[in-house]
């Protein structure tokens, strides 16, 4: 029998102290399988950072909360919500939507070095960028990502929907990841 | 009214933008279901019932009086449902998809049935299809315990056999407003559960637009983008979407002037509702030429008057973007 998803995580990353995951996402099932891979990060570290590039910040707590994971224990870096300059507060930053691959680095950079000890780190989703963003380039925004979690010694999880073959940037990404995840 | 030939390659589209996930691509496809219920009940086009036969009565007699068929009988006995449709508009797109062995159903009628029943919390299994030489379309169907999203539920145990029976071309037909409406809406609302990168999905489905336009119709892109756009606004102002189409591009802008615009019912209740995705057939169209020659849409702005609309595409070109790692890796060093 096919282990439940949750399961499947745990089971996919077993033995892994701090695993770099590459996520790959049946759209069908593609809100449980956030939730599910949000509750596996926070049940081993208790913050991390939310990058959205998909849902503004607003809607994201909301569902988050009504699925019982507290969002007050992630600080959000929002690239979709339309704001005329960057904005900041605790708990999120808001980037303006479209924001391009340079200053979401800069500002994912900026939010882990918010949070003291340990954390992980989520992004929601590469495809998303695929849609604006010459896919080479998503790799290599991909791959100094990688590198940078490594170097600041976060956990953390880099999902994309599979949808579109042509764009894909699984294959160019997957050996610098600890694992690649099909939930 | 509008031609098949505007209609027919959005349903071509939606089914090759989920082919890779084979019948598991019906379930996404039936997402848009309950986006044409929606607008059909708030504009008037159906009335709601409790009762879920009367309500997909209600629905087919919509499409029906809109000519995507001229007759729907239904005939159930004990777990075995019977369905004949006459003179089915979706029966060439079979055919073509069939061919494709893709067993996907984008009719607006099946994907609309199909929500009706999932939200009854009914599962059919596929026994039994076939097509006569006159056309009539018959399916049989068995109501099974259990959950929707097996194979057994898309593909039929026994497919029609269209070897024999060829459907022919219907695209020089046109079918009412209405059905294109309710349709365009379930495409821009079906998938936004995926937030910002249901997108992908609409450009995916802009690239199998193409497809069946050069398969089916023979429109013929050029090289060039402005002249691509040209050939795709006639084409479509021709079916019916507008009374005229006129496209200007310049080097990071696309500019479309849309006169008495048939899509313009869906914009307004989209963007009244704050949704962003658009469903035009031109837009789907013209976002995959665009990404074809190398560039992306960044934004999509739009100006309605009663009739009319404008759309303001900005456009990025890909080949000249660059992320240098080094130096954003030092940036965010020191961020």
């Amino acid at each position: 029998m096919e282990p439940k998803p949750p399961d499947k995580i745990a089971d996919s990353l077993e033995g892994l102290d701090k695993p770099v995951v590459l996520t790959l996402i049946d759209p069908i099932r593609y809100q449980d399988a956030v939730v599910d891979l949000l509750r596996y990060f926070i049940g081993r570290t208790p913050h991390g950072v939310y990058v959205s590039l998909n849902k503004p910040y607003a809607v994201l707590t909301k569902a988050f909360d009504k699925a019982g994971i507290a969002s007050s224990s992630l600080f959000f870096v929002d690239g979709i919500t339309n704001v005329p300059a960057v904005e900041e507060d605790s708990f999120h930053a808001a980037l303006g939507s479209g924001v391009d691959l340079s200053n979401l680095c800069i500002g994912i950079s900026r939010a882990v070095s918010k949070i003291t000890g340990e954390k992980f780190l989520f992004l929601d989703s590469l495809s998303t960028l695929l849609i604006y963003n010459d896919p080479r380039a998503v790799a290599k925004f991909a791959h100094l990502l990688t590198e940078k979690m490594r170097r600041w010694g976060t956990s953390g999880s880099l999902l994309t929907v599979e949808m579109n073959a042509e764009r894909d940037v699984v294959s160019q990404l997957a050996p610098f990841c600890d694992r690649v995840v099909k939930i | 009214m509008i031609q098949l030939a505007v209609l027919d390659p959005m349903l071509y589209g939606a089914a090759r933008a989920f082919d890779y996930l084979g019948f598991r691509g019906q379930e996404m496809l039936d997402r848009m279901g309950d986006g044409i219920i929606r607008y059909g009940l708030s504009q008037g086009y159906f009335e709601r019932s409790n009762d879920p036969h009367q309500f997909v009565s209600n629905i087919v007699k919509f499409f029906l009086s809109n000519g995507y068929g001229s007759n729907v009988r239904y005939d159930q006995s004990g777990d075995i449902i019977d369905i004949a449709i006459w003179n089915w508009r979706f029966l060439p797109l079979m055919e073509k998809l069939r061919n494709r062995s893709s067993y996907l159903i984008s009719c607006p009628i099946c994907i609309t049935y199909n929500s009706v029943e999932k939200s009854a919390g009914v599962v059919t299994e596929r026994i039994s299809e076939n097509v006569t030489s006159d056309g009539v379309y018959t399916i049989r169907m068995k109501v099974v315990p259990g959950t929707t999203n097996a194979e057994s539920t898309v593909i039929p145990l026994h497919p029609a056999d269209f070897t024999r029976t060829k459907p022919p071309s219907q695209l020089n037909e046109s079918v009412g407003l209405p059905i294109f409406e309710a349709y365009a809406y379930g495409l821009a609302c079906g998938f936004e559960y995926l937030g910002a990168q249901a997108q992908l999905i609409l450009d995916n489905v802009g690239n199998g637009m193409l497809e069946f336009m050069r398969e089916e119709s023979n429109v013929q892109f050029s090289d060039d983008l402005e002249d691509s756009l040209d050939t795709l606004s006639t084409f479509v102002a021709s079916g019916g979407l507008a009374d005229a189409i006129r496209v200007q591009v310049s080097p990071s802008q696309v500019n479309v002037n849309f006169k008495n615009y048939h899509y313009l019912p869906v914009l307004k209740k989209l963007l009244k509702e704050g949704r962003n995705l658009s469903s035009c057939p031109f837009t789907l169209a013209a976002r995959a030429v665009i990404r074809n020659k190398g560039l992306a849409v960044e934004d999509m702005e739009w100006q309605v008057s009663a009739e009319n609309a404008q759309l303001r595409m900005t456009t990025v070109n890909l080949v000249d973007q660059q992320f240098d790692e080094n130096k954003v890796s030092s940036i965010m060093d020191q961020a």
